[in-house]
């Protein structure tokens, strides 16, 4: 960007397209960012690895790489003083070296909370010669919100597997683990009635010979 | 050392469930005793669980991994009803097999 100049809340509308961004991903593009977020996780920067473990086709863009983008490519929008405060995205592939990643966005909506900050919502997307690679939701504004929620559907190096897992169990998943909570209560319950040695078993005894 | 040569890819946990289901499949239709097939139905689950994980390593999703829970739950509970119920079968009619159970037939 040439120039960085914060914009104000009253040049954003519902329905804006933000300038897209192109990125033509290299090795050090990838290896860079897989540093800079602390991920020492050898799919990031060793070729062979990533090729004969992880069966793809070469060293891919970690999680923390694609925030960090984002992240650069909202601020570079909104101005410096233009602040992410959550963002949620889900993955679709990999980006690889050679790839053309192009950042697109939409504001899909504005608001202004109790404190008279002013927040936009920008849907993201992020494709590579046409394919979509990211889904993205970003919530822009000029004060920090509560949290900070990364994919949860996505498997991410950075984060053990026993906590991921927890997350989506506990965020994505809930309904269903509530219903499977019920189901061992029914099944708990079956098993007693079943194994009570009733009082009619002698009755039984005649209808099951 | 050849095994050393040889790269266990996703492909061969697929292969491996494919196996384990064929064989609990084949094991619900031949045996007769109710709790070989219970264990034939347990083993056809885990296959698919087994099949849940490598597709979702292979697809970088952590949701195969969650299914997984569930898969295991309902089994659970299965298991709990269903040995309830062959329990209480076989101390009525000790040594009856899955096609002597036609007390409901009309």
């Amino acid at each position: 960007m040439s120039t960085i100049r914060n914009r104000l809340a009253g040049e954003v509308a519902e329905g804006q397209d933000l300038p897209p961004l192109r990125v033509d991903v290299t090795a050090t593009t990838i290896v860079l960012g897989a540093l800079a977020s602390r991920d020492w996780r050898p799919m990031h920067h060793d070729k062979a690895f990533a090729v004969e473990r992880n069966g793809v086709k070469d060293i891919f863009i970690n999680t923390p790489n694609f925030q960090a983008w984002f992240e650069r490519y909202l601020s570079d929008w909104t101005g410096p003083k233009g602040r992410l405060g959550r963002m949620s995205f889900k993955m679709k592939r990999s980006v690889f070296p050679g790839d053309e990643m192009t950042f697109t966005g939409r504001v899909a909506r504005t608001a202004t909370d109790e404190t008279g900050c002013h927040w936009a919502d920008v849907d993201f997307l992020v494709s590579v010669a046409g394919a979509v690679v990211l889904l993205v939701a970003l919530f822009a504004g000029d004060t920090p919100a509560t949290g900070l929620r990364a994919a949860t559907e996505a498997i991410d190096e950075a984060v053990p597997n026993i906590n991921q897992l927890g997350t989506v169990l506990f965020t994505d998943y809930v309904l269903a683990f509530e219903i499977t909570a019920v189901l061992l209560t029914i099944a708990v319950v079956g098993a007693v009635v079943l194994a009570r040695r009733g009082d009619d078993e002698a009755a039984d005894e005649e209808v099951g010979s | 050392m050849i095994l050393a040569a040889i790269e266990v890819t996703p492909g061969w946990y697929l292969a491996l469930g494919a196996v384990l289901f064929a064989i609990g499949a084949f094991g619900l239709l031949v045996r007769r005793n109710p709790l070989v097939m219970f264990m034939c139905i347990e083993l056809m689950l885990n296959a698919v669980n087994l099949t849940f994980v490598a597709f979702g390593t292979m697809l970088g999703d952590i949701g195969g991994q969650v299914v997984v829970f569930f898969v295991l739950v309902v089994a659970a509970a299965e298991v709990v009803v269903g040995l309830g119920l062959i329990v209480a079968i076989l101390r009525r009619r000790p040594g009856a097999t899955a096609d002597d159970l036609s007390a409901l037939k009309g």
